[in-house]
């Protein structure tokens, strides 16, 4: 099942220097309990793309389809089924941590075992401490359950990990996998952090100037643009012959682009020479090599 | 009733937020406290008394009864010719030719301050419809040589005693608490969800924008009458106090105060940036903070214009109240409530306005 279902959603804003498109013809399908992420630079649409999947902008043209309800009948019950953290989101200084989640609990008038849910979330200790006497990450943790208080089935994340600490970093990622292992969430994340996104995404998008470049699988991903994952060799001596299908990096250390056919190759070939292999290692092709090389394409 | 959980949030903020609170009452107390001590530094008015003598002794006893009178009046009666002869020696003030319902007053408006002119008006002849003497003074100043001209006004019943320190203080006070702060507080009220991104959390939540604008006018109403009760209740332990008793004050009280909430929520649900709301904020409440502190008639086209503007409405309708003893009439408080209720209605329109 889809959690969303896009076609042509595009939003045009007017300004004094005319119309601009937010987000162009966005058509999207997003797999119910997975996580998207959403990869793009600052005002490629991300934000709007959130905005118009919240209902909390109207579309100016195409339609769409969030847990199976209309985007443009359904707004009530799409607010309610999903749960947003918007970029920079600062809760309530004055409140409690306690306060703010029952806040938001009392908003969608819902009724969470709130003790639980800090306990869960190592925040018990923190539970009367106002929020802004907290970490950046505490407090991020205080934003993202506040926003899935209400349990959500569709969760979008904005921006969660700016800020984080790499431990605070490591935290949320848990607490996102969490929420897909327990709650059945789906969860989308629009995010710079393309590291933290490829170790943690089923599928990704990339936004260019309103407009989705390629979405799906970052395997599917790199096959379309040609890039492999790697395999790091360190050998007693370099091999002869096998020019075309590898790199020497250092003395003694050979790379290979890890398909089947040039493994087949290598090895034997490592056979035949009577070279050991003494450690290998797999170098995964990053999702930021594939992004700046989608950025590249698009801008020529 | 998802709109009282928002309500309840902001007034659990406003009252955990005690410094901010706190001087919200320190200030106009402040205020209140340094415009009382300059008011009371006694100024000397000379005036003469013309006509009919036994209005006399009414008219002294009036003045010492007027507790926080800071003039001193020094009384002579004298005939006409002699006030008029002392008046243009400058020896005196102003004189009074007193009638049993007419009073007229002469001064040298050349020589007299305002300060001095306006404690003729306030303390001298307090029960009267000052807004005609002001109309004629305001005249005279606009034609330098009409001087020595008499001020005439119907001495009339006001629905209560007026005096300079509601003339001078409290109009001032309440025009600065229920018009400046409460617009300023329900600006805020929006401005601050806006900046935090706690608005977008709202508005996607169950709420509707008008559960939200009216959640805001609640807690920014509360905020500002919060303080007000505290003030209230601590002139009326040290000065003379009258309008602690009645009713028609706090209709006047909560009638601005929730014009110039749902004013502000307006400003803020409209404005793109803070600045922008507070340029549109300082343009509404400047002008009615002077209105309140300045006795003035307005030219022509800006009386036009004050006149639909709700808080220079608010300002007048204070100051009449303190200043000249007058009831507001039915008009200009169902202006403050049907604009007030419009403003609501805009601001929820506006605050999920694209951008």
């Amino acid at each position: 099942m889809n959690a969303i279902i896009t076609d042509s959603l595009t939003k045009t804003f007017v300004s004094k220097i005319g119309p601009i498109e937010a987000v162009k013809d966005l058509s999207l399908m997003i797999k119910a309990n997975s996580i998207y992420g959403l990869i793009g630079h600052n005002g490629a649409g991300k934000t709007t793309a959130f905005m118009l999947l919240n209902t909390l902008l109207e579309p100016t043209r195409g339609s769409g389809w969030i847990l199976g309800l209309d985007l443009l009948k359904d707004q009530k019950r799409i607010r309610q089924l999903t749960g947003l953290l918007t970029e920079n989101l600062r809760l309530y200084d004055e409140l409690t941590v306690e306060e703010t989640l029952l806040f938001f609990a009392n908003l969608y008038g819902a009724s969470p075992n709130i003790p639980d849910l800090l306990e869960r979330f190592e925040l018990t200790e923190w539970r009367k401490q106002q929020v802004d006497r907290l970490s950046t990450g505490m407090r991020k943790k205080v934003a993202i359950l506040s926003a899935c208080i209400h349990r959500p089935r569709l969760l979008f994340l904005d921006e969660p990990f700016s800020g984080l600490d790499p431990l605070a970093m490591h935290g949320l990622r848990d607490f996102i996998n969490y929420l897909l292992e327990y709650t059945e969430m789906t969860v989308i994340i629009a995010s710079h952090n393309l590291k933290e996104l490829a170790g943690l995404c089923d599928e990704v998008g990339i936004m260019k100037e309103g407009q989705m470049v390629i979405s799906g699988t970052l395997t599917k991903i790199k096959q379309e643009y040609g890039f492999h994952d790697y395999l790091q060799l360190q050998v007693d001596r370099v091999p002869t012959g096998l020019e075309r299908l590898i790199t020497n990096l250092a003395p003694g250390i050979i790379s290979v682009a890890n398909t089947p056919e040039n493994l087949d190759v290598v090895l034997r070939t490592l056979r035949e020479q009577n070279i050991n292999v003494i450690d290998i290692e797999k170098q995964t092709a990053a999702l930021e090599d594939i992004y700046q090389r989608v950025y590249q394409e698009v801008a020529q | 009733m998802k709109g009282f959980v928002l309500l309840k949030k902001d007034i659990r903020t406003v009252l955990r937020n005690r410094r901010e609170l706190l001087w919200m009452i320190i200030v106009p107390l402040v205020l209140l406290a340094a415009n009382f001590y300059l008011q009371d530094q006694a100024l000397e008015v000379r005036v003469a008394i013309v006509g009919d003598e036994a209005l006399l002794p009414s008219l002294e006893q009036q003045v010492q009864e007027a507790e926080a009178a800071q003039i001193r009046l020094v009384i002579w009666p004298l005939s006409e010719a002699e006030a008029a002869k002392r008046l243009e020696q400058g020896s005196i003030h102003a004189y009074l030719v007193l009638q049993p319902q007419v009073i007229t007053m002469y001064t040298n408006l050349a020589e007299t301050e305002g300060a001095v002119a306006q404690a003729i008006f306030t303390d001298i002849v307090r029960d009267s419809n000052q807004q005609l003497a002001v109309k004629t003074l305001s005249e005279l100043v606009d034609d330098p040589n009409s001087v020595l001209l008499p001020i005439d006004w119907q001495v009339v019943e006001a629905s209560h005693p007026v005096n300079s320190t509601g003339q001078l203080i409290y109009s001032s006070l309440f025009v600065i608490m229920a018009v400046l702060t409460a617009m300023s507080l329900g600006q805020q009220s929006v401005t601050m969800e806006r900046h935090k991104n706690t608005l977008v959390s709202l508005r996607k939540s169950p709420l509707t924008d008008r559960q939200i604008v009216w959640a805001k006018l609640g807690a920014g109403l509360f905020s500002t009458l919060l303080p007000l009760v505290v003030i209230i209740a601590l002139t009326a332990v040290i000065l003379p106090a009258d309008f602690v008793t009645d009713p028609v004050f706090y209709l006047i009280i909560i009638s601005i105060s929730f014009n110039s909430v749902a004013f502000g929520v307006f400003i803020g649900a409209y404005a793109r940036g803070s600045n922008e709301g507070n340029g549109l904020r300082f343009l509404l409440t400047l002008p009615a903070m002077f209105l309140a502190a300045v006795p003035v008639v307005l030219p022509f086209w800006l009386d036009r214009i004050s006149s639909i503007v709700p808080s220079l409405i608010s300002a007048q309708v204070v100051r009449g109240y303190f200043a000249s003893g007058y009831t507001p009439t039915a008009g200009p408080i169902a202006f403050l409530w049907l604009t007030g209720f419009l403003s609501v209605q805009l601001a929820a329109s506006y605050l999920g306005r694209e951008e």
